[in-house]
């Protein structure tokens, strides 16, 4: 048996059974990642030796009821990982080791999950592709010359290299790359899954979520990691229901809505018929489908930028050199510290957005712009309350096109920028949406959007088990292909 | 954005930019500008702004001391310190 093609349903059942053991797991994937990610290069950092001593110490105890229990989990590099290094995949962070877990890994934690490592980003997470990151670009499995989309770790699940990871989207991150490497991305609702120990990158939109290889892994994990916390005030006391029971539950009367808007000229051809495809299978298993609008969502894309640059160069404030990160050899002074240290630690991404955000919330622009798009964002959000007033549900591709070329996008901010189109109006409204995989051209995923109702996780993922259950794209094997 | 801007918005950012970087920044900030100018396009009158997705209550606690880490722990991460302290250059002149 390969065991580190598992999903985390199996291997909890395997492990239950004593048919396997956590330790036998857990060295199939760390081979795994030795023998195929100098090819991938999902990872940043390793955990072996720690990840071996708490298998053999879960197999010991003997004890799997609990659903992730002994089952090895990839993490995003900006979720905190206490005494594992840390670094945002960025020079600034190169050296931090976190002294205590986000609140999500924690939960992972407690249910004796085993970490195996961090996986690469944009730095900050402010990218589409991993190009951004310090260290190096990953490569998509399904053809290395292609990006991954702004996570590793869905490179990582899609190449048997984790069971599933915990990651974070701010516009689109957790989708865009699911939907590029074929697998499921879940972004939970804004204040779902508490943001302690998550990196800012833009405050009022972070969110942490799973990449998992089915739709059933994705409840097993926000089972896990949703709630209120404490530590997290914008998180939420919204009753967590039992989201993996809720699957089986047989839907009835479900309308979904088809935003035009989101399926206009940046969109692909393929990517398109995909997607209209997609709704005839819904309207076969039951679903009522139709076209709907969504009128201010064309300006959310621009919206959606000024806030998050606005937010990030407030939230990149923090680095300063003093109290953590990089610091400048040599130094005149304090101002001189900041600004060396600064200047060496952040990469042109990252302060291409501290310097248009700190432009766009001046005061003579604030107006102009900043408020301006924060009004705007009210405006969409009105326009989604409207459209779930008629559907329950509302179906989008996750991205305009699949996979693009690595090097292809990295000269021009604003077609990497069109990349986040879909993903990008659901961040601002704090809805929560699934990425699935629903077709293919040429030879790459293709990922379709699923859009819900605030804190209604359980009917985007109940629509995207029902169709999982009847395509079978999720099946379809990597052929592997050589850059 | 002109350079001369851009170095101003740099300075007051505290992030020193290399000549290349300069360049490569100002080249792009144009274009997005121009897409970001169509906003103005929306009507947005009586529109209240949105700063936060969740509108839910404030959340308070009692002002009540907790536990914290220890200092070794704060200060593990400090790239110059010294016995309990973070050790910066002076701010204060002679």
């Amino acid at each position: 048996m390969e065991l580190e093609k598992l999903t985390v349903h199996k291997a909890h059942e395997l492990l239950n059974k004593k048919e396997i053991t956590s330790e036998e797991l857990t060295k199939a994937l760390l081979k795994r990642v030795r023998d195929i990610d100098d090819k991938i290069k999902a990872y940043v950092t390793l955990d072996t030796k720690k990840a071996l001593e708490i298998s053999r110490q879960i197999d010991e105890k003997g004890d799997f009821k609990a659903p992730l229990t002994g089952i090895p989990v990839a993490v995003k590099d900006n979720i905190c990982t206490k005494d594992l290094r840390t670094t945002c995949c960025s020079k600034m962070l190169e050296n931090f080791v976190p002294p205590y877990d986000a609140t999500a890994l924690s939960k992972l934690k407690e249910k004796s999950a085993i970490i195996l490592g961090k996986t690469n980003m944009d730095e900050f997470a402010m990218g589409s592709s991993t190009e951004n990151s310090f260290y190096f670009a990953s490569k998509n499995p399904w053809n290395l010359e292609r990006v991954p989309g702004g996570s590793g770790s869905a490179a990582a699940v899609a190449a048997d290299e984790a069971i599933y990871s915990l990651d974070s989207d701010t516009g689109g991150s957790i989708r865009q790359a699911a939907s590029y490497c074929g697998v499921v991305g879940l972004k939970p609702t804004y204040g779902r899954v508490s943001r302690f120990g998550l990196a800012a990158n833009a405050a009022s939109m972070d969110t942490i979520g799973p990449i998992t290889k089915n739709v059933k892994d994705c409840a097993i994990l926000l089972n896990a990691i949703a709630g209120l916390d404490s530590f997290d005030p914008t998180s939420s006391d919204t009753a967590v229901p039992d989201y993996l029971k809720s699957l089986d539950i047989k839907l009835k009367d479900v309308k979904i809505g088809i935003p035009q808007e989101l399926l206009r000229d940046a969109v692909n051809e393929d990517v398109k018929s995909a997607v209209l495809n997609a709704s005839k299978t819904f309207e076969d298993m039951g679903f009522f489908c139709e076209e709907t609008r969504l009128p201010h969502v064309k300006y959310a894309l621009w919206a959606y930028y000024i806030i998050a640059v606005a937010e990030g160069s407030s939230e990149m404030g923090q680095y300063d050199g003093i109290r953590y990160g990089h610091r400048a050899e040599k130094y005149e002074d304090l101002k001189n510290l900041y600004k060396k240290s600064r200047g060496e630690g952040f990469g042109v991404e990252v302060k291409r957005r501290i310097i248009l955000g700190t432009y766009l919330s001046n005061a003579k622009y604030f107006d102009k712009y900043y408020l301006k798009a924060q009004k705007v964002r009210t405006l969409i959000m009105r326009d989604f309350e409207a459209a779930f007033g008629k559907y329950d549900l509302l179906i989008t591709p996750t991205t305009p096109t699949v996979a693009f070329k690595i090097g292809e996008k990295t000269d021009d901010a604003l077609k990497m920028y069109m990349n986040d189109l879909c993903t990008t109006p659901v961040n601002l409204a704090g809805l929560p949406a699934i990425s699935i995989p629903c077709g293919f051209t040429e030879e790459l995923p293709i990922g379709l959007q699923i859009i819900g109702k605030a804190f209604d996780e359980v009917g985007i993922m109940q629509a995207a088990y029902a169709f999982e259950q009847n395509t079978d794209y999720h099946k379809k094997q990597i052929k592997w292909k050589e850059a | 954005m002109d350079k001369d801007t851009l170095e101003r918005m740099a300075d007051i950012a505290h992030v020193h930019l290399y000549d290349q970087e300069i360049k490569q920044i100002s080249k792009e900030l144009g274009f997005l500008m121009e897409h970001f100018d169509k906003l103005s396009q929306v009507d947005t009158e009586g529109i209240t702004p949105t700063v936060h997705p969740i509108t839910d209550k404030n959340v308070l606690r009692e002002d009540a001391v907790w536990k914290s880490l220890p200092i070794e722990e704060v200060l593990r991460n400090a790239p110059d310190k010294d016995n309990r302290f973070f050790r910066v250059p002076r701010i204060i002149e002679e």
